[in-house]
């Protein structure tokens, strides 16, 4: 058996963006980093698993010297670590009878400087307000700093290794589309419709995904983020789907509405622009392009068909590494940000249309990666007509 | 047509938003603001999970005025077919303040509030969003409310109750999958995708927590998730997972044995059985939880390794949503909740030995009632499997 038996790249891959990361911290001006959110851990240190939500961890390690970072994880969750990650200095804890505040303290101690700014991935759904206040309360001589946007940004270009997950991922997220398409008929439930599609991406091989599979059929069409409800898909429906392939954590998305039967005018309608929404979006995306402007060559159409209150959406966020409850990267191809797209980029783009009043949505989209010269289509149903079971 | 898709009826919620304000008013609350999906779930029937995308929130005063919810703008069909509430505000992401738009609220319903309870320890209230709530309510107004709010869920009633029947017939699909599913030569993954499309297949909606499922050297690691591990012959095995009926869960576990047990598997799963057994027959109405995890351990103690049993015996379940399905009911030797009648729980006991790649899981989901205590699903006490 190898050292480290599920380890999902290279200890010279991890010391390399370890390197990074402390690069791009002494340049922010932190002094040390607290790294908290599984996404994180799993870049950093190799280390994956679900428990950031079960109990505290951390990853401690000053921006300059201190050597190697020193990983504290629950006793329950500690061959987890070993057959993931690279990191030597792993200590334990027992839940509810250690003193989480303290063993950290002593840590930060330790790498020192054990003052001045240090970073906390205060947005992360693994830094609660009661963890927040904890590490507070533990180490008052520090000043806590949002570094989720810093280890964010130094994942938006994937390395050959990642691109490969990734790549692997969308694979799985296409066995998803076709599984799609094979399954729906009217009659069935929409939980029956989304078992046939998870059924189909874990058989292939997929890890877990991050966010439960979305879908909405006929009158819950309107609803994003709406997950199967008791309902029967009816006949004429439009039904929409997103979900995710995963490898070793990398996500990858497919998007696609369907219809059983002719779903009317208004509905085709709606489809066609959300098709050419769609269309000029990815016709905008290519190396060097700005987010402003894909965002805006995206809502174009939808304007010019004089239903702009129907896109709430970006059109597009950047994705690699996730876990529950989120996979969207803090990369955001939207007319509010000022991105670029750059070679090595992994993102998806949505058009979707709401028309609340009338009940009515459309969802197309999928995963995108940008080459040297162009953009790649990974996984979705991308740019077509619409498919009728 | 507006609500269709509510899980309870008005009384339901009428009872618990009752029973919510008591509470407020014992604990000298002006309101609440109810970020975690669970408790929104539970008090105004708004089924998303979308609290893991961008902040949301219910507010509720200690008085008898109408309560609202602010949502963002993408999610308010998702609201408009599961809430009883009528007062529904959206706001735009990265455009409008939803922290700053929340205390308006709260204003608006409490002039001169003093003190406004969220429910701090959920995921769903990130360290910064929290930080935005403190200083748009100002004035240290901001407390903890999670205990206060998450005790509400503790004690079921009849209609939860038959959710929860339906959740555990879910995960019992799941559960006689996993016998047929778990084989020498294949893949965790691959036997994961055959007992999670039996849980959905059977009509499940989706889960808060991943599967956990690991075998051979990796039964030792809680909370493992499968691999592309290929299952070897004479590898243990362990898995865990939920069933879920209208979000209420009902957790499933079990350990097996591929192809054959060595002795020294078989013995400690029979101590880990008697273990149950001793934990279940602590759990009586009135019992403190304590006790249970008490009597768990005494078999273990006996035999010299209650060291290998480093998770608690249990927690209450009921409505979640990911990344978590845990309530704020303990049973370990710390709690100070006493058992009641209506109350529903996982009852488990791990050993974990990473020293010799070994773990074990036994146990399920067990409903209190004043009869006596009922295993929902699970292998229980039940002698190891080997497949």
């Amino acid at each position: 058996m190898a050292e480290v038996p599920f380890a999902a790249f290279s200890e010279t891959e991890h010391r390399a963006r370890l390197a990074r990361a402390r690069t791009a911290l002494g340049e922010a001006e932190f002094d040390g980093c607290i790294v908290i959110a599984p996404e994180n851990l799993f870049y950093l240190a190799g280390y994956d698993s679900i428990s950031s939500y079960v109990g505290p961890q951390a990853l401690v390690f000053s921006a300059k010297g201190g050597g190697d970072p020193t990983l504290l994880v629950r006793d329950l969750d500690l061959p987890l670590v070993r057959e993931t990650s690279w990191i030597k200095d792993v200590r334990t804890y027992h839940l509810n009878q250690d003193d989480v505040g303290a063993l950290l303290a002593a840590i930060v101690q330790e790498k020192g400087p054990g003052k001045g700014n240090w970073g906390l991935e205060v947005n992360s759904y693994a830094v609660t307000a009661g963890y927040a206040k904890l590490l507070g309360d533990a180490l008052p001589a520090l000043r806590f700093k949002d570094v989720g946007p810093l280890l964010s940004r130094l994942q938006y270009i994937k390395s050959a290794a990642e691109i490969a997950y990734v790549r692997e991922a969308a694979g799985y997220a296409n066995v998803g589309v076709a599984a799609a398409r094979e399954a729906l008929r009217a009659g069935m439930k929409e939980t029956a419709l989304c078992a046939a599609v998870e059924g189909a991406v874990r058989r292939a091989g997929s890890d877990y995904p991050a966010i439960p599979t979305e879908c909405a059929s006929g009158s819950r069409s309107a609803g994003g983020h709406a997950t199967a409800m008791p309902k029967i898909i009816g006949p004429n429906e439009l039904v929409h789907l997103e979900f995710a392939g995963v490898a070793r954590r990398y996500h990858s998305v497919s998007m696609l509405t369907m219809a059983t039967g002719d779903p009317g005018p208004r509905a085709r309608w709606l489809y066609g622009v959300a098709l050419e929404s769609l269309q000029k979006g990815l016709e905008a995306c290519r190396p060097g392009a700005s987010v402003v402007d894909i965002d805006n060559a995206s809502l174009a159409p939808i304007i010019k068909a004089g239903i702009g209150h129907a896109a709430q959406m970006r059109f597009g966020v950047g994705i690699g590494i996730g876990y529950p409850p989120v996979w969207v990267g803090t990369f955001q191809i939207d007319r509010f940000s000022d991105g670029v797209l750059h070679p090595g980029m992994v993102f998806y783009v949505h058009a979707w249309l709401s028309l609340a009043d009338e009940r009515l949505g459309v969802m197309l989209g999928g995963s995108y990666l940008v080459g040297e010269t162009a953009v790649e289509q990974l996984s979705g149903a991308g740019p077509v007509e619409l498919f009728t079971a | 047509m507006a609500r269709e898709y509510l899980a309870f009826g008005q009384a339901e919620y009428r009872d618990r938003m009752a029973r919510a304000r008591a509470t407020m008013r014992e604990n000298g609350l002006d309101a609440v603001i109810i970020v975690s999906p669970e408790s929104l779930y539970y008090l105004s029937g708004y089924d998303s999970w979308t609290s893991a995308v961008n902040p949301q929130g219910l507010v509720v005063s200690s008085g008898e005025d109408n309560p609202t919810l602010l949502i963002r703008n993408y999610d308010y069909a998702l609201a408009r077919e599961s809430t009883f509430v009528e007062d529904i505000r959206t706001f735009r992401l990265g455009i409008d303040n939803p922290a700053g738009m929340l205390a308006d609220i709260v204003g608006k319903k409490r002039p001169g509030y003093a003190r406004v309870g969220v429910d701090l320890q959920s995921p769903a209230v990130t360290g910064r969003f929290a930080l935005d709530l403190a200083d748009a309510l100002g004035g240290g107004a901001l407390v903890d409310a999670t205990d206060l709010l998450g005790e509400l869920r503790l004690i079921k009633s009849s209609p939860e109750i038959a959710y929860i029947r339906q959740a555990a017939g879910y995960a019992a699909a799941g559960l006689a999958e996993t016998k047929r599913a778990l084989r020498a030569g294949r893949t965790e993954i691959a036997v994961a995708a055959d007992v999670e499309a039996a849980v959905r297949k059977a009509g499940s909606d989706y889960w808060a927590i991943p599967m956990e499922f690991t075998t051979g050297p990796r039964t030792a690691a809680g909370h493992g998730a499968p691999r592309p591990r290929v299952i070897g012959a004479g590898d243990l095995a362990h898995f865990e997972f939920a069933g879920v009926a209208a979000r209420y869960h009902v957790t499933a576990m079990t350990t097996m044995a591929v192809t054959s047990a060595s002795k020294r598997i078989r013995d400690l799963h029979r101590i880990c059985a008697e273990s149950v057994t001793a934990g279940v027959a602590a759990v009586k109405v009135g019992a403190p939880a304590a006790a249970a995890e008490i009597a768990s351990l005494r078999p273990l103690e006996r035999e010299g390794i209650d060291g290998f049993a480093i998770a608690r015996f249990g927690y209450g379940i009921g409505v979640a949503y990911p990344p978590i399905w845990l309530e704020t009911l303990q049973i370990s030797r710390t709690s100070a909740h006493v058992l009641q009648a209506g109350m529903v729980f996982v009852l488990h006991t791990t050993l974990t030995l990473p020293d010799e790649n070994l773990g074990f899981m036994q146990g399920g989901t067990y409903l209190l009632t004043e009869t006596g205590v009922q295993m929902l699903v699970g292998d229980g006490d039940s002698p190891l499997v080997t497949v």
